[in-house]
């Protein structure tokens, strides 16, 4: 018997625990990789808020009101900041729009004191909150919830808080709720390349050399071309450098940038988002959508930093864009606009670059992406009437 | 040994069935009632009147007609004629039929007040009428003659259509995150012989205000009967109605002529463009969304329903011994089934009713015996003070009253409740009662409700058998008189209370009984107390 009950307990201690017997785990260290990902803001409605199906009530003036909460929860999963930052990189603005039903039937449910009743995502709006990205404090990235009827309890704002009703006069109402954001993001990437202004020299003792994919024979001379590592898996961000050729030329190098939209929703030109338009399709045009500003720069003694301006497609400043660096020449010019499937190249080269005398030398090719981007969460709910 | 093997196959089937059952997915409850494309259903009822009579001047037969609401639409406005083709059959009046004109082959009555499905009654109304019909004469020249007794209801209807459709859908170049989509609809129908069949409907952008949102609504007569025009009364979604006047309003165009109070013209067998409406309205500019699009259309709807019957001519002889056997037959049926055990024993005992050819669910003329009639002594008595209590509190005439007045109706009642629910009710010197009212359509006195109690409280223990089997409402209704004893308690006080309107309580058994009861155990005046002046309510 007394067999039996050690076997049984030999028998459940390797089912439960097994393992834990034998494991050689190590301790990981904590090395947080923030820039990767294809994903920007995350948004999901609340489960059960709203309820799937939901019944009008009768109102009455001193209670019982029929309000329904809608909640919105945003995780920022790239690693850009929107409204707020927790250090000194920039940051983003954007902001939630909430859509999809009849307004007569479902009302009071956003500010009206605002177009369409956008919430900014951001700490300085009345309803909004910021919601910073991933970084190495924060390797999930924030997370907000943002309420409709909008309350808000911070200064300057009305204290009187909105509620929803509803004015059904049909059996049933099925709408399918949609909270679209609308947020500017950047897309970081810093690959370190190989500048070799003497490819074709024999030296053993390079620093790095430009090879990998082939040696070509073109007309004139020898080309070294190499795939850049470092962009696997995305950059945090729903725009992503998907990959990098270098071409290695005597005095010079040239690259050609491959981005493309990864994510699940639309680039948009960033003044589509500064003018809130984003999210109202009768304001859009075909050339609201998939334009990227960008900018790539390599170190420069001479150039610190490069200040770039944006510009929209009515040539109207968006702002400036500071990188550390010098600007290599690139073309198409920025903003590259994204073909139908989402995808553009970059062909950029060190032509401006004082590359005389230097020997091969490893160093970071800085990537800027700068873009407006808008994605959706969707919810069907039913109201059912009573009466 | 053996029994404890069969004891764990015992617990391991009872596991399996568990699973099984409690696997099944459970159906939502739909509250869309707007469904279906019937309005009034019309019918002959079972063997009223016969497939057969044979000719005896003065031979009378009910005709029974069944008319349910089976649309989404009460029905508060309608004529029923039943006539007869070839003038063989009288046909009278009825309880039921309240007439309207008495016309040269048969009778007009006005249709009763029909409820149609709505979110308090998954079914329609549905309602008796029977008629007392005679045969007069036949074809001389025939042994056999064939009549034809024609039903034709018209009724005012109106079908309501309430449909998402998805506006300021404008078709783009681009990608952008919508709600919804606008798609051509085709539709069944929404609880009325005229149905919506389709709506076409895109949006287009007018300006940068504006949109247009164009609409080809079709419509068609779906049911049995005829409806030559309609009127449409509303078409209405979030503001915009074609009851405004400003610039919300929505316009409606039958055949390019706008649509003002008029009535369209609406085609059986259509063809390709016709039954069809073009509405437009301009939208305020802004983001798509779903939103219920109401139509609603009334109109006049005509139904027919015809039976063939044969009458035969009977010999002298034969007449005779008909007229003896009726005469027997006039005597009322003993019904003394034995005690029902199960909810289908009950269901049974009624259904043994239906075969006597006595109108469904009348239990009028049943003889009950006392030796087979069950004795309850005391069923539940705390129970059903207490919610005699409770209902005197709901009722609007005795809400107010003192708790007082209350008391004293409430022993009164209950002790008549335990008459009519016990051996007490019947005559010392009899070992029979006659019932004299019904369950269905009539009011129903004490005596039903009490009987209810006694199958209910004894033999049924409160469990419900299945009564919603659609096929048989008059049967089915009585199950549920039977099967829900708080509701008979509840009808039975209501006309209790209908009934006190001196300040006696005593007086007010004989009306609620529907006549005077010889109980071997009267109720005294000390059970049924006298009010005092200032707790009567139906002078106020």
């Amino acid at each position: 018997m007394n067999k039996k009950i050690i076997f049984i307990l030999l028998v459940l201690s390797f089912v439960s625990g097994c393992q834990y017997i034998g494991s050689n785990k190590e301790a990981t260290t904590i090395y947080t990789k923030y820039h990767q990902g294809y994903q920007g803001l995350d948004i999901k409605f609340v489960t059960s808020s709203p309820p799937s199906v939901v019944y009008d009530q009768p109102n009455s003036f001193f209670a019982d009101r029929d309000e329904i909460n809608f909640l919105i929860e945003i995780r920022n999963k790239g690693a850009f900041d929107i409204g707020t930052t927790i250090s000194d990189r920039p940051f983003g603005t954007g902001y939630l729009l909430l859509h999809g039903y009849d307004e007569v039937i479902l009302q009071n449910l956003k500010p009206t004191d605002r177009k369409g009743g956008i919430i900014y995502l951001d700490e300085l709006d009345c309803y909004g909150e910021g919601v910073e990205g991933k970084s190495m404090y924060n390797s999930d990235g924030g997370l907000i919830v943002i309420e409709y009827p909008p309350k808000s309890n911070k200064l300057g704002c009305p204290s009187l808080p909105y509620y929803s009703s509803i004015f059904l006069t049909s059996d049933y109402y099925r709408p399918n709720i949609v909270a679209t954001a609308c947020y500017e993001y950047y897309t970081e990437a810093s690959p370190q390349v190989c500048i070799d202004p003497d490819p074709y020299s024999e030296r053993v003792d390079k620093s790095c050399v430009v090879s990998g994919i082939s040696s070509v024979s073109g007309k004139s001379a020898k080309s070294y071309i190499a795939a850049i590592e470092g962009i696997s898996g995305g950059q945090g961000a729903p725009v992503a450098v998907t990959n990098i050729e270098e071409e290695a030329m005597p005095g010079r190098a040239q690259f050609e940038i491959h981005i493309k939209n990864s994510g699940s929703g639309e680039v948009m030109h960033l003044d589509s988002i500064y003018d809130e338009r984003c999210g109202f399709p009768s304001e859009l045009s075909y050339s609201d959508f998939d334009y990227v500003h960008y900018v790539v720069t390599m170190n420069d003694p001479n150039t610190p930093v490069v200040t770039v301006p944006l510009t929209s497609e009515i040539g109207i400043n968006l702002g400036l864009l500071t990188v550390s660096g010098k600007q290599l020449d690139c073309s198409p010019k920025s903003p590259i606009r994204l073909d139908q499937n989402g995808m553009a190249v970059i062909y950029c080269n060190t032509a401006n670059f004082d590359l005389f005398e230097k020997t091969a030398y490893k160093t970071p090719l800085n990537i800027i992406l700068h873009y407006g981007y808008t994605n959706s969460a969707y919810k069907i709910m039913e109201i059912r009437s009573t009466t | 040994m053996v029994k404890q093997k069969r004891f764990i196959i015992l617990i391991v089937l009872i596991f399996i069935i568990e699973i099984i059952t409690g696997c099944t997915s459970r159906t939502e409850f739909s509250s869309d009632f707007h469904t279906g494309t019937e309005g009034l259903k019309i019918g002959f009822l079972e063997n009223a009147p016969p497939d057969e009579l044979d000719y005896i001047k003065g031979t009378q037969f009910l005709i029974g007609i069944g008319v349910e609401n089976k649309g989404a639409e009460d029905i508060t406005k309608g004529t029923i004629k039943v006539t007869s083709f070839k003038n063989y059959i009288d046909i009278k009046g009825g309880t039921e039929c309240r007439f309207e004109k008495e016309l040269e082959n048969g009778v007009e009555c006005i249709l009763p007040v029909l409820k149609g499905k709505s979110f308090e009654s998954a079914e329609g109304d549905f309602s008796p009428i029977y008629l007392d019909a005679e045969v007069v004469s036949v074809d001389s020249k025939s042994l056999e003659s064939l009549e034809t007794i024609e039903i034709e209801v018209e009724y005012k209807y109106a079908t309501t259509a309430s449909i998402e459709i998805c506006v300021n859908d404008i078709k783009e170049v681009f990608n952008v995150d919508k709600s919804c989509e606008a798609k051509s609809l085709t539709l069944d129908g929404q609880g009325g012989p005229v149905a919506v069949t389709s709506v076409k409907y895109s949006t287009f952008e007018i300006n940068d205000k504006k949109n247009l949102l164009n609409m080809i609504i079709t419509f068609e007569n779906k049911g049995d009967g005829e409806s030559e025009e309609i009127e449409l009364e509303e078409i209405s979604f979030s503001d915009y109605s074609n009851k405004l006047r400003d610039d919300k309003k929505i316009t409606c165009k039958v055949s390019g002529e706008e649509i003002l109070e008029k009535k369209i013209k609406i085609k059986k067998n259509k063809e390709e463009g016709e039954n069809q409406m073009v509405c437009n309205v301009y939208l305020d500019m802004g983001l798509a969304y779903l939103t219920p699009l109401k139509i609603r259309f009334s109109y006049d709807y005509l139904a027919k329903e015809n039976k063939n019957i044969k009458i035969k001519l009977i010999s002298e002889e034969e007449l005779k011994n008909r007229l003896e056997e009726e005469e027997q037959g006039l005597i009322p049926e003993e019904f003394a089934p034995p005690i029902g055990e199960t909810p289908e024993d009950v269901k049974k005992m009624i259904a043994e009713r239906l075969k006597k050819k006595i109108p469904y669910g009348d239990f009028r003329n049943f003889r009950l015996s006392k030796v087979s009639f069950p004795y309850l002594e005391n069923p539940d008595s705390e129970e059903i003070k207490n919610y005699i209590g409770e209902i005197l509190l709901e009722i609007k005439a005795t809400r107010g009253t003192k708790q007082e007045t209350r008391d004293k109706i409430k022993k009164c009642y209950y002790k008549v409740l335990q008459r009519e629910s016990s051996l007490l009710q019947f005559d010392e010197n009899k070992e029979e009662m006659v019932i004299r009212a019904s369950n269905i359509g009539q009011p129903a006195d004490g005596c039903c409700v009490g009987l209810a109690q006694i199958y209910v409280r004894k033999h049924l223990k409160d469990e419900g058998f299945d009564v919603d089997d659609p096929s048989d409402a008059a049967l089915n209704r009585a199950g549920q008189w039977i099967l829900y004893p708080k509701e008979n308690i509840r009808k039975g006080l209501t006309l209790f209370i209908k009934c006190i309107d001196d300040k006696n309580l005593l007086n007010a058994i004989p009306c609620y009984t529907g006549g005077p009861r010889n109980y071997d155990n009267p109720i005294s005046s000390s059970d049924c107390p006298t009010l005092d002046e200032e707790e009567i309510w139906w002078n106020d």
